[in-house]
């Protein structure tokens, strides 16, 4: 049986100027790197800019990836989620669509099945751990981890004072972080 | 370093871990974990929290001819991969420095340029540096609006000087590193078309990739490409 090379390997190859690695690359991660965009984007053109220039990104600053600090697939969704908070706050002017997050919520629950090379990411406990969380404390976070709104902005957003938005990120992430230390 | 300081990290640490903590609130947190190794490893796990969720979005299948339209962006730039200026510049200057032990006549005429190697090299040791670093400050369209000036050394900095272009009032500067990490920098002022600012970076100048130069409203208006010259 043929081995698939490991994501770092790929990387690697990504920043020899590996023409392989890079379709290899490319088509490990393109179906989680556009999903994250057009989770958070809503706009399918929009979210498909985004992702191409997350590669870009990634293949220009791929010397830099250091394993130590996490590993390739969050590397790259962070790369993508920046992207994508520039985007969305450029457009911060227009009020958030109500439906936005609910919508986006939704998707989360939604299963897609991985590219099959794309190594296990181990998300299932953590999925039950963010179902787990009251829905005010789970929203207040995703808006956070997804759409970048501060937590004054979140406060604005679900109307409830900035005091009660900060307790609501810290807890919930708070319980996520046990629940994950607890899993160890 | 106070005992209100570990208990106001241990509030502010899900929001920095987050991505959302404003800028001085940032700056703060960022000198805190410098010189607190407990407060480090409770925010490390926060932000390992935070890469994770990502993982937990959906995936979806982009539109077909994604994967040719991102090859063809990566094969048609005339940049290659990310490299670090003086490695690109290694076999150069291991060519060029062949070249002149072999014709020694050229030796004297390099005179004036080994006295400033000599002096480039001094001016390193001071600090324990390895390098010098120069990259343009560009807006979106690539209109050059100054430069970002970085040193690697025991402690590392950069300045940033906008020259021209950028409409007067203060920007707020913020760090990229190669792993996506960004972190605040100090304002900028803008007048007259002119600012300039400077500061010691909380890692190493090799680790970072990027300089974003952000309105009040938070929206990237220019940026550095580190390491790249051109």
């Amino acid at each position: 049986m043929i081995r698939s090379p490991s994501d770092e390997a790929l990387v690697a190859g990504l920043a020899a100027g590996d023409a392989g690695a890079a379709t290899a690359f490319v088509r490990r991660f393109q179906s989680r790197v556009y999903g994250l965009a057009v989770t958070m984007v809503g706009d399918p053109a929009v979210a498909e800019e985004l992702a191409q220039e997350a590669f870009t990104r990634a293949w220009r600053h791929a010397g830099a990836y250091d394993a130590r600090r996490g590993r390739v697939a969050t590397w790259l969704l962070s790369i993508t989620r920046n992207l994508a908070i520039d985007h969305l706050r450029a457009r911060r002017t227009e009020p958030l669509d109500p439906d936005a997050i609910g919508n986006a919520e939704r998707a989360l629950w939604a299963t897609a099945a991985p590219h099959p090379d794309e190594p296990e990411l181990g998300t299932a406990e953590l999925r039950e751990s963010l179902a787990a969380l009251p829905d005010d404390q789970r929203r207040a976070l995703l808006l956070a981890a997804l759409f970048g709104y501060t937590a004054r902005e979140v406060g604005e957003i679900e109307q409830i004072p900035l005091g009660t938005a900060k307790t609501r990120i810290r807890t919930a992430s708070l319980k996520l972080s046990q629940a994950e230390e607890g899993m160890r | 370093m106070s005992p209100g300081d570990h208990e106001r990290l241990r509030e502010l640490a899900p929001e920095l871990a987050l991505g959302i903590a404003d800028g001085e609130e940032r700056a703060w947190a960022l000198e805190h974990l410098a010189d607190c190794r407990e407060c480090r490893v409770r925010f490390e796990r926060l932000a390992t929290l935070a890469d994770e969720l990502l993982l937990v979005a959906p995936t979806a299948e982009p539109p077909a001819g994604f994967e040719a339209r991102v090859g063809e962006a990566i094969g048609t730039s005339s940049r290659p991969p990310g490299r670090p200026w003086w490695r690109r510049l290694a076999l150069p200057a291991a060519a060029l420095v062949a070249a002149v032990c072999a014709a020694g006549a050229v030796w004297l005429a390099l005179g004036d340029d080994r006295e400033l190697a000599d002096s480039y090299r001094e001016t390193l040791a001071v600090a324990n540096g390895e390098y010098f670093d120069a990259a343009p400050v560009e807006l979106p369209g690539g209109e050059r609006v100054g430069y970002v000036y970085g040193y690697q050394g025991r402690a590392s900095w950069v300045l940033a000087v906008i020259y021209d272009g950028l409409p007067d009032g203060r920007y707020r500067l913020e760090l990229v590193t190669g792993d996506g990490r960004r972190m605040p920098l100090r304002s900028i002022e803008v007048a007259d078309g002119r600012g300039s600012t400077g500061a010691v970076t909380p890692v190493g100048y090799e680790e970072l990739t990027g300089l974003r130069v952000l309105d009040r409203a938070g929206r990237e208006v220019a940026e550095s490409d580190l390491h790249d010259p051109d």
